[in-house]
Formats: structure tokens, sequence, C-alpha cells
């Protein structure tokens, strides 16, 4: 599973970037997050001559809220958005939604922007902006054009981008005073895609009475789906029974689910019935919630998105690179292929091989790094777009004096490991995750590891070493 | 004394350079190695009509392309049927590289050798391979049905029946006061370890020797199988298992293609080659287990005495036989769990189908057995309205009955006969550990709470320890240090502590000065390899005889040096020294000096051992009968295999609304006779019940009917992350001996996953109100039951009442 060749381009302005990819109308891939792209390269389903990574336009990389709604740039992470209170004030609905996005590793690295533009129905992000009615802002070089949600989704994988357009934005307006919204779905494991979502918007007026209702469902057209549920709901409340039946069966009766592996049609549309059900009734308490409170406080995001995505390093399109990584505080030079995944090279161009490489899809999470920090699948990631990042591997966990790190301490006293193929992968991530949350409750203990395969331990001593590297911490400072 | 460490729950000596990222899997070495990618089948069953390399010659890279005529000899036959049995009357098994005809996805075509693995799969891109396809078989149903055949001389694709009975099963059933009858079905799953097969050859082009790097569970499999293919004598042929990233039985299978051709490779072009393989490719090329479709009679008694069984299953077994009728063989024997049918009767077909070879997954045909028989074990409770318990302990080998025997063969070939076992003690323990008096009125209050709730149970009995041999090499250097060898492999068991536990024990030595090597045919060639929860029954056993005879020698020895008689003396923290006269010792390293009296000194040590300097001058150096060097190797090859056994009990939540099936409590009885370390039987158990909840819950292998498997990644095949995985696994200890080795210890790698589905499937029968026959079970499947049964229209039992 490695990628076929192609040529790696880094722009570091808009301008260049749209005109690298007139440049290649038929064969250009964008490359922002690449946690969607990046496996289907690697299994050989796309294959690109050209990829233009456009991870270092700076302008690229903010979150901003206004009265009007949250503008998310191309560069920004899910994670950015999901942390990013003002975003979360302004528009609930994309916090829950991120919230439902596979797991945090892959939030830290896919982009908004990009699981828009890469239109899988499966997914939250299409699904919340268009029952949200935003819209899409795109270059290029013929200049700036807004795209409504309504139009860009056009088929599964399938949007009304043109081959030299990029989109640069995308922007979930607010919603009107009194509405609420929900996010609901069920997966077949934590953080999979969903086997039925539905998310809803329900607004009513000051005595609690429904003005208009709208619910929208993954997995169940080619295209994000939404139905007006505002005719059987209308003038009533969402907890009177028979209203709520009507608009249950109005839109189990339009929607079109299909029978894969994971679940049959019926069950499918079943699902969307009880989802349906349970979005609306929480939309409706937040928007009765939301009609009684006053209005919210538009500050702005998170302010180190900007500095997070700001190192700069632009490179002409080439087949092959001379990078530097910086690993574990040391610095390499190595001359890579453009195709080259940041696992290989660290494993086998560095001789880091205490990274391991389980799937190379991104799920089994063996291979997980610290990338300025942040716990990334170095399956996902290109050697070369990890050029200027500070990368932390398992052989960088251990003290300064050469003895094992609180967290790898605690996965041996607590049997936190059999095999040990799958354990680099969990003590980054542990690393990481105790850094942000140095005293977790179990449950929080337990998700800090949810994005990680273990085919050996059963999780159950992983668990035990997450609070173990927690109580033998040293006490963090606050800065 | 020197604290016992037998049963300690010590850490691991293998987790410093697990942890620090220092662990040595295959991929991680030969950084000067070529790589070797596969050109697969993309068809489920095909003719080879022509094979184009001509487009892949101009890859940067290439390095070579090998296809069927390429190979010669040996190499040129179709690879070993491992484990052969008269009823094996139509074994199969595949080329290295496929001759004219593909049986499934996945199945190797060609390979190529390159300077990259980019390269290698750049290059088998490009080669084009003509196919004629024919029309595939899949599933059971379609194997049982015959339109289409697998491979065209095996009549309905039946690879062997067998049978076997202890009793007259069919009059038992027919004179019994009530009888049922059951359809049980498990579908297809996979040991799936996160670490795939992969394969490094160096041929000395020099000394004309080859070593190999596998990720194995047998090394000494794979090297008796590589110096057969490429026809080299075995003393040419070295293979090692460095870390592997977990088994779970796949990597018993050898020699793979892969495992044949990377050494072919390496001494045709005279450069060092890896395979690593890919995800992807795991799941089409590696082995799958478990489907297996059942049909059971039963005849009871008012008490729920079972006075005949009779099972008759089909076991698919993919498209070739390259690991006999083990599964098979397992599920029809160890169906019988802690019980005694009154008389029992076996029959299976072994079915060819156009997929993925079945061998030995984690349990190995026992979960499907435990199923039948727990479900089974259930209905006739459900039936006659009467404790799932009750009815069990009616049923039970009671332990004033062993050694039981069922009158049956088991895999070994040996009579399948229970060495040891408590099981109503096993039951009271699970009993008191889940609650069980107490769950009426916790199903009361969730049901008050408009909360659906159900409680299973699930016991077996596991032959674990199954032979014929392992062997253990023990020495002790003139440093003191104590270097151990066994040849069988470690998947990350954790073979490196607790051998060193027995060895430290039995020598008095600190276990810190104990180094274990396991799986490397250079420091010791005779072994079987790593599978059906036999390690530490045959390695620790033949390890302890081996450090007892070295231990007997330092005795004898230190008797001599220190002039005091043999019984006198005890061995504490690596002296030898008289029993309650400290002062009088000699140290073990001291004793390793004199066991090899020397010509010449090399270092301090050695003076002392020089000929001129130690023993009686009228005897010769080396006294007859006697072995130069403070050393000892030994075997441990039992009769016949040791019984383990476990019951488990789960509790499920189910929701009403959205047929989500959670798991509440898990609770776990074990016995497995002595832990050495309870901690990593724990572990066992923790990581078997994982897999058993995957098995049950999660996972399958979706086939479409044209033998494509729909399913082959991590995103669609759900292995259980932490969140699919129960908070808490409650375990609870039975510890009965066996008489049959040294140590009276079981094995315990298996156990945690062999009932799980038929816990869980009681369970759910549990809180639904409605039978479940076949598993796993998703949320889709659930709902669509409800469906089914709330029409009234369900129902694969029948019962008959006389």
């Amino acid at each position: 599973m490695k990628p076929r060749p192609f040529a790696y381009a880094r722009p570091d302005g808009v301008d260049e970037a749209v005109s690298m990819l007139a440049g290649h109308p038929d064969d250009a891939k964008v490359l922002a997050g690449g946690q969607s792209l990046i496996p289907l390269l690697s299994m050989r389903l796309a294959a690109p001559a050209i990829l233009v990574d456009i991870n270092r336009i700076g302008e690229l990389a903010y979150v901003r809220t206004d009265e009007d709604g949250v503008r998310v740039g191309a560069v920004a992470r899910h994670s950015d958005v999901e942390y990013d209170e003002a975003a979360a004030a302004a528009q609930p609905l994309l916090r829950k939604a991120l919230r439902l996005v596979a797991h945090p590793t892959i939030r830290n690295q896919g982009t908004v922007v990009g699981s828009i533009a890469h239109a899988d129905p499966a997914a939250e992000l299409p699904l919340a902006l268009t029952l949200l009615e935003g819209a899409v802002t795109c270059r290029s070089r013929g200049g700036e054009r807004r795209i409504p949600a309504a139009e860009f989704f056009v088929g599964p994988l399938e949007t009304a981008l043109a081959p030299d357009e990029l989109a640069t934005e995308v922007f979930f307006p607010v919603l009107p005073a009194g509405s609420g919204t929900s996010y609901r779905e069920i997966s077949r494991r934590h953080g999979d895609y969903a086997v039925c979502g539905v998310a809803a918007v329900v607004r009513v007026d000051g005595q609690g009475a429904v003005v208009s209702a709208r619910a929208g469902y993954l997995s169940m057209a080619p295209t994000p789906y939404t139905v007006d549920l505002t005719v059987p709901l209308h003038g009533g409340r969402v907890d009177d029974g028979t209203a709520l039946d009507g608009a249950v069966q109005l839109a189990t009766a339009t929607v079109e689910p299909g029978t894969d592996v994971h679940a049959t049609a019926d069950y499918r549309r079943h699902l969307a019935g009880v989802l349906t059900r349970r979005a609306l009734h929480e939309a409706y308490a937040k928007a009765v919630q939301s009609s009684d409170s006053s209005p919210r406080d538009c500050t702005s995001g998170r302010p180190d998105v900007q500095s997070r995505r700001e190192k700069r390093g632009r490179r002409s399109p080439a087949k092959t690179h001379d990078i530097r990584l910086h690993v574990n505080g040391t610095a390499y030079d190595v001359t890579v292929p453009a195709r080259r995944l940041l696992s290989d090279a660290l494993r086998h161009d560095l001789g880091l091989t205490g990274t391991h490489v389980g799937c190379e899809h991104g799920v089994c999470g063996a291979c997980t790094v610290l990338i300025d920090g942040e716990p990334t699948r170095s399956c996902l990631m290109l050697a070369v777009a990890a050029e200027g990042h500070e990368i932390t591997t398992v052989e960088g966990l251990a003290e300064d004096d050469g003895t094992l790190g609180p967290v790898q301490r605690a996965f041996k006293e607590c049997h936190g490991l059999q095999c040990g193929f799958c354990t680099p992968g969990f003590l980054t991530t542990v690393t990481a995750g105790l850094r942000d949350n140095p005293a977790p409750t179990r449950e929080e203990a337990r998700d800090m590891v949810a994005g990680n395969l273990c085919r050996c331990t059963g999780y159950q001593n992983i668990v035990a070493a997450v609070l173990g590297a927690a109580e033998q911490a040293p006490e963090t400072v606050a800065p | 004394m020197t604290t016992r460490l037998f049963g300690e729950p010590i850490r691991r000596v293998e987790d410093e350079r697990l942890l620090r990222g220092d662990g040595q899997y295959v991929d991680d070495l030969g950084s000067d190695a070529l790589h070797l990618a596969v050109v697969r089948s993309p068809h489920a069953h095909a003719r080879i009509v022509d094979i184009d390399v001509d487009a892949a010659l101009d890859v940067d890279g290439l390095v070579a392309i090998y296809t069927y005529d390429d190979l010669t000899g040996p190499l040129a036959e179709p690879l070993p049927l491992l484990i052969p049995h008269p009823n094996l009357t139509q074994g199969r098994t595949q080329y290295a590289l496929a001759k004219d005809e593909v049986n499934h996805v996945g199945e190797a075509v060609a390979m190529v050798v390159a300077t990259d693995r980019y390269a290698a799969e750049d290059a088998v891109d490009r080669i084009d391979v003509t196919y004629e396809p024919l029309p595939a078989v899949v599933g059971l149903d379609a194997a049982r049905r015959a339109e289409h055949l697998v491979h065209d001389d095996v009549p309905g694709n039946v690879a062997a029946r067998m049978g076997q009975s202890n009793g007259d099963a069919a009059s038992a059933i027919a004179s019994a006061p009530h009888r049922l009858s059951l359809d049980l079905q498990i579908e297809r799953s996979a040991s799936t370890p996160l670490e795939g097969r992969g394969v490094l050859a160096r041929w000395d082009t020099e000394a004309h020797r080859m070593r190999v790097w596998s990720s194995t569970q047998t090394s000494t499999g794979v090297r008796a199988a590589i110096a057969a293919k490429l026809g080299l004598d075995l003393g040419q042929v070295d293979v090692m298992t460095p870390d592997v990233g977990g088994g779970f039985g796949v990597k018993i299978v050898h020699p793979w293609p892969e495992e044949v051709m990377v050494p072919f490779a390496a001494r045709a072009l005279g450069r060092p080659v890896k395979f690593t393989e890919d995800r992807r490719e795991h799941f089409v090329s590696a082995a799958h287990e478990r489907a297996q479709q059942h049909h059971v009679e039963v005849g009871f008694d008012d008490d729920g005495r079972i006075l005949g069984l009779a099972v008759r299953f089909w076991h698919d077994n993919g498209a070739y036989t390259p690991y006999g009728l083990i599964v098979p063989i397992i599920s029809s024997t160890q169906l019988l769990g802690p019980y005694k049918p009154g008389a029992y009767t076996v029959e299976f077909e072994s079915l060819y189908t156009n997929t993925v070879i079945v061998t030995p997954y984690r349990g190995a045909g026992r979960p499907q057995g435990a199923f039948v028989m727990e479900r089974t074990v259930d209905a006739i409770a459900r039936y006659l309205g009467k404790d799932r318990i009750e009815v069990r302990e009616t049923n039970f080998i009671q332990p004033q009955e062993m050694p039981y025997d069922h009158g049956l063969v088991f895999q070994d070939g040996k009579p399948l006969i229970y060495d040891s076992g408590d099981f109503p003690a096993t039951l009271d323990k699970l009993k008191k550990l889940v609650g069980w008096e107490e769950f009426e009125s916790f199903r009361a209050q969730a049901r008050a709470e408009g909360r659906r709730v159900g409680i299973g149970l699930g016991c077996y009995v596991e032959g674990t320890g199954v032979g014929p041999y392992e062997g253990g090499h023990v020495q002790i250097e003139t440093s003191g240090k104590v270097k151990v060898a066994t040849g069988l492999t470690s998947q990350g068991q954790g073979h490196q502590t607790v051998f060193a536990q027995v060895v430290a024990d039995e020598l008095g030595v600190p276990i810190e000065d104990v180094e274990v090597v396991t799986g490397d045919t250079r420091r010791f060639p005779y072994a079987v390899g790593t599978f059906a929860s036999r390690a530490a029954v045959m390695s620790g056993s033949a390890i302890a005889l081996a450090a007892r005879k070295v231990r007997a020698k330092a005795l004898h020895i230190a008797a001599d040096a220190l002039e005091v008689d043999e019984a006198d003396l005890e061995i504490v923290d690596g002296v030898v020294q008289v029993r309650g006269a400290s002062k009088n010792q000699i140290a073990l390293g001291t004793v390793a000096v004199l066991s090899n009296p020397l010509r010449y000194a090399f270092d301090r040590a050695s003076v002392a051992a020089t000929q001129f300097a130690v023993g009686d001058p009228t005897q010769p150096p080396v006294p007859e009968g006697q072995e130069p060097g403070l050393e000892g190797r030994d075997y441990y090859s039992p009769n016949q295999s040791t019984f383990a056994n476990g019951m488990h009990a789960v509790v499920v939540e189910t929701d009403p609304d959205t047929a989500e099936i959670s798991i509440l409590r898990y609770c776990v009885v074990h016995d497995c006779g002595p832990m050495i370390n309870p901690r990593v039987v724990e572990g066992q158990i923790h990581g078997g019940v994982a897999q058993g909840v995957g098995g049950a819950l999660y996972e399958r292998m979706a086939y479409d009917e044209h033998g494509q498997l729909v399913n082959a990644s991590f995103m669609d095949f759900l292995m259980p992350y932490v969140t699919e995985i129960p908070d808490t696994i409650e375990i609870d200890h039975l510890e009965t001996p066996t008489p049959l080795n040294p140590l009276g210890i079981k094995g315990a790698g298996e156990a945690g996953v062999i009932p799980t589905a038929a816990a869980l499937a009681a369970a759910i029968e549990d809180a639904e109100g409605f039978p479940i026959t076949r598993m796993p079970i998703s949320p889709s499947d659930l709902f669509e039951l409800r469906r089914l049964h709330a029409q009234g229209d369900a129902g694969s039992e029948r019962s008959d009442d006389r």
C-alpha cells in the first residue's frame, strides 16, 4: 500500500496555488489534512500527477466568528474549530458534528474544508453545512465565487468545484434566535462512519411553538439529504406525540438508504426514524432554552490557529525533495520522493523503527507520532510535508537520563502491552493526552486511547496504565 | 532462601525494549534488503491464460519478476499439506505461485523484487495477467449445493468426511423423553494481528548458508520447509523469530508462498530480500477461520440430563487444506466441554470454497464447539423451564470422575481424556462473581426503567499443551549468568519472563541473571511451535527439566569442590552453599568454571579451570559419563494434552429502539492450574475476551457472491477499539493442578476467546426472548431478528415431546 509517483508542490499563497491547479487541470489534487486523500493514494485508488499542498498558506489558517456565522479557512484543522469557543457559541451544531468525526488524532490533521470538498455522503460536516444552508468559497485564476451548500454537493465524492478551483473557506451561518440543534448518530464502533446519522434544526417562537424544523441525514443518499419538517410540527411543541410521529413518518418515508456489510436498508430507515425523534427532541429543547437566553457573545477564535500553521517553506513541483526532518530534537537531512510516507521515512530513512505500521490507512494508530506535540498518524502524512515540524516518536519519550518516561513506566507497571507492536502509538498518544489532561477520569482515560487498536491486551491494562501514568506524572505547573 | 518466583505477578522483562521502540520486528531488520511484492488474483476462481510482464520491465528499481515458470524442483510442486489425516482424502494445497488456476481473491500469481516497496508495487501495477473467470463457490450453502466445484477433481467440494461416536446416540435420542433439534451457525473471522506476515532472507554466497527471519509461530517448521523447497541441507538454514507483532494462530501456517519465495530470490539474486505484508494483503492472503454450520439433535430427560447428542456440521476450509482437519476435529471433540452426554455422535464435512484458506485462529474450532454445546444446554433449560445453571450442573463431569475418558480421539490422535478440573466449583465461583441469584431483581428494576437486559453463560474445556514435544537448554556461564533457549516462538505471551521465573526457581538464581531466547533454530533446533495454548506447558516443563539437570550437575561438582555431601547443599542467589553454614560456599559461575577443564587460560576465571589447576589427577579431566560445561538439555513429551477449563458470564443490555447491544458486565472464572505469572495469565484472558467480543459482535469476513471480500480494511472489518470492550473484565481463578507435567500447569493462551460468542448469544437471547442461533450478531441483525419474531415466522429450533 504505497502511492504511485507524483510531483509535490507547496505554494505559500492562494494565487500560486490556483495557478498550479490551472496548470494541471485534470491531474492535480489538493492536499490539506490528507486524512482521506492519503489512504486513497496508498491504496492506489487515486493517482494524481501532482499534489498541491496548501498547508503552508498562512492566509487560509483561520477560524473567524462574527454575528453572521463561522468562517473556516482551508487550512484550519477539525481540532482548531472544535476547540474554538466563539465558533461553538455562535454555531453549536458545528462542534457537535466535529466531535463525531473519527478520532481526535484524525481531527488534529483533518481539515473542515477538506472534509467538505471530499463530499463523502457518510461524513458529518457536509451534512452540517447543507442543513445550516452554508456556503463554500472557492478561488481560481478567474476569481472567487461562492457556492451555496445546496449546489455544492452533486454526488458521492463529487462537488461543484471546477478542477482549477480551490475551496478556500466554508461558511456556517448562525441561526436566528430561538433555534436549537442536535446531531445524533449510530456507528458500529465509536469513531466510525455512521450507520445512520441525523442532524436537526428547530426554531421556536417565544411561546415554545415550532416555527420551523429541518432534519438532515447521513449515509441515506448520494449527497447530504435534508427534509423540511416544518409542516407536521408547525405551531406545536415537539414533545407533542402526534406531531412528532408525523414528522418522523415524513422523514423516514423519503430517505433512501442502502444495504451494506454493516446494516440493512430497513434497519437504517428504522434508525432514521429513531434518531429523527431523538434529534428533534434535543433540538427543540435547545431551541426553547435559547429563546430564553441572552444574545451570544461572539469573541474571537482560538488564537493559536494562525501560529500553529504559519510555518513557511514553499516548495516547487518536483518528484524528489531534499528535506530536513526534526525528530526527537535531532535534525536529519534526507532526500525523499514526494510520495514517501512519513512512517516509511522515519522507519527506513532515519532508522527510527520504533514507529510501527499496522494498516497504512489511518485506522489502527500504531504509527502515531507527535507533530508539534499533537498526535498524528505518520502513515497519513507525506515526509516532505512534515518538513519544519517538530516530530516526536517513541524513541523520544524516555527521560533525559535515559530511563523510561512516566507513560512508558506505567505501561510496564500495569502490563499494558503484550506483543508491543501497537504500543508506540499508544505511548505517543497518551503522552500528549496527559499533557492536555493530567488527571483524567476513567472515562477520559478510555477516550484518550479510543483511536488506537490493540489486538493483544483487551485494553484493560492500557487504561490502567493511562491512569497509572497520570498518578506518577509530576505536578504540571500552569503557565 | 530466594523468594519463589513461580506464582508471582512480576513485571515482564520484554517490556523495556518494546517500550523504548527498540523491539525488533521483521520489518525493522534488513535495511539493506530488496523488497518483494506480490501480484495477487483479483478473481475468486479463474484460469490463468497469460502473464504479460513487459510493461513492468522499465520500472525504476525493478530487480526481478518471478512467475510459476521460474520455479523448479520441489519449489514447483504444491506447498506441503502440513497435517495429513486418513480422512482428508481430497487434500489440496496451493503452489508458491499459481500454476494455471487461482482459487481465491488474493492468491499469489507473480512476485516482484525491487529496490523498495514503492518500486515493487509500481511493477506489480504493470503486470498484466489475463484470466478466464470460472464460477466461484462462496459460502457453505454454495459449497454444499456443489453446483460448481472449487477443484474439478473434488466431487461435491468435499475435502473430508469424518465421524466419531461414543455409544449409540441415535437410539438414546429416539428413546429420550424430550428431544430438540437446533441449527447453529458461526461466520468467518480472522486472527488479524497488528503486524502482518513478514520474512527476510540473507543468502551467504561464500558460506552457502541461508539465514531467514520470519514473523512466524514456528521457526523450526519454516526452517525445514525452506530446506525442503530450496533443496538445501537443514544444516545450511537458520531461522530466527524476532519480536512478533501478534500471531493468534495465523502465523503457525508455513511455509507461506512468500516464506519460500523470499529465500529463493535472496539466493538467486545474491542479495538480502524482504517481504512485509500490508494490511490489505493480510485480509486476502493470510488465513481465516470459524465459519461452520451445525445441526444438533439432542435427547434429554425431565431433569435436563442429556441422554444422547448427535451433531452434524459443515466446515468451510476455504480454497486449500494446508493445515489438515485440525479445526473441525477440535470442534467435534471439544464441543463436549464440561459435560458428559449419555451417548455422542458427531459427523462433519470439510468443504472447499473459493475463499481464503482456513487454519486455526485462537480457540481453533472451540468457539464454534462451545457455541453449539452451550446453545443446546440453554435450549434444554428453556424448554424445560429450568434454571440454566441447574441444567449445566446436572450434566457436569464430577471431579471424582477424573481422569474422564470421552471415548473419542482428540486432534493429536490421542484419546480424549480429561486429566483434571472441578467444574461444579468453577460454576459456583462464577455464580457468586456475577451474582446469578440477584439478576432477576436487577432485570425487574431495569424493566421498570424501560430497559432490556439479559444474562448469559458460556462454559468450555480446552485441551492445552498438545504434543508431540518441546525442549529446553539451560547453560550457566562462568559469569554466573544463565542462558536459556527453547525452540518455540513468542508473539507477546511473555515467555522471556515466565520461563525465566521457572529457571530462577529451579536453579536458585536471581531472575535478572536469566536470559531466555525463543524461536532461534541456531540456539535450539528441535521444536514444534507456539499454538494450542502449549508454550508454558511444553517449553515451561522442558526448561524446568533441563534446569533440574543443570542443578544436579552443579550440586555434584560443588559437593566435590566443597568436599561435602550433595544432599547438604542448597543454591541461594546463585551461590551453592552448605545448608546452615553459609560460609562454606561456591558461586555457580565458579562451578561453571570447574565444569569445563581447559588447556588454555584466557581470562581470570579460566585460569582456575586449566587442567593443571583442578580435578582428581587419577581421573580423566572429563570423567566417563560426564560432559564439559554446566549445561543441560531436556525435553517434555506428554502422552496427552492437559485440559484447562473456564466459565464466563455476561450481562448485556439491548436498546429497544436501536437494537444496539452493550455489555454491562463480563465475568470470567478460569482454571489453568497453578499460574506461573498471574498477571500474564490475566492479560491473556483480557485479550482473549476482547477477541471474543470482536468475533461475537463486530467482526466478520463479508464475501460477496463473486468471492470478493468487501470489507478488507480496518475501516470495515470492525476490530474493537477500547470503546467496544467492557470497561472491566472481572476475573476469578481456580488452580486445579494437572498430574501430567512437572509444574502442574495447563495452557491459558486461548481461553478467553472460547465461550465468548456462546455467552453473548445467551445473554442477548435472555434479553430479547427469542433464540439466537447465529453469530456474530450486529444491531442490524438483531433488528431484523426482532422483525422476524414479531411476525412469528422465525425459528431454527424444533422440539419433539414424547
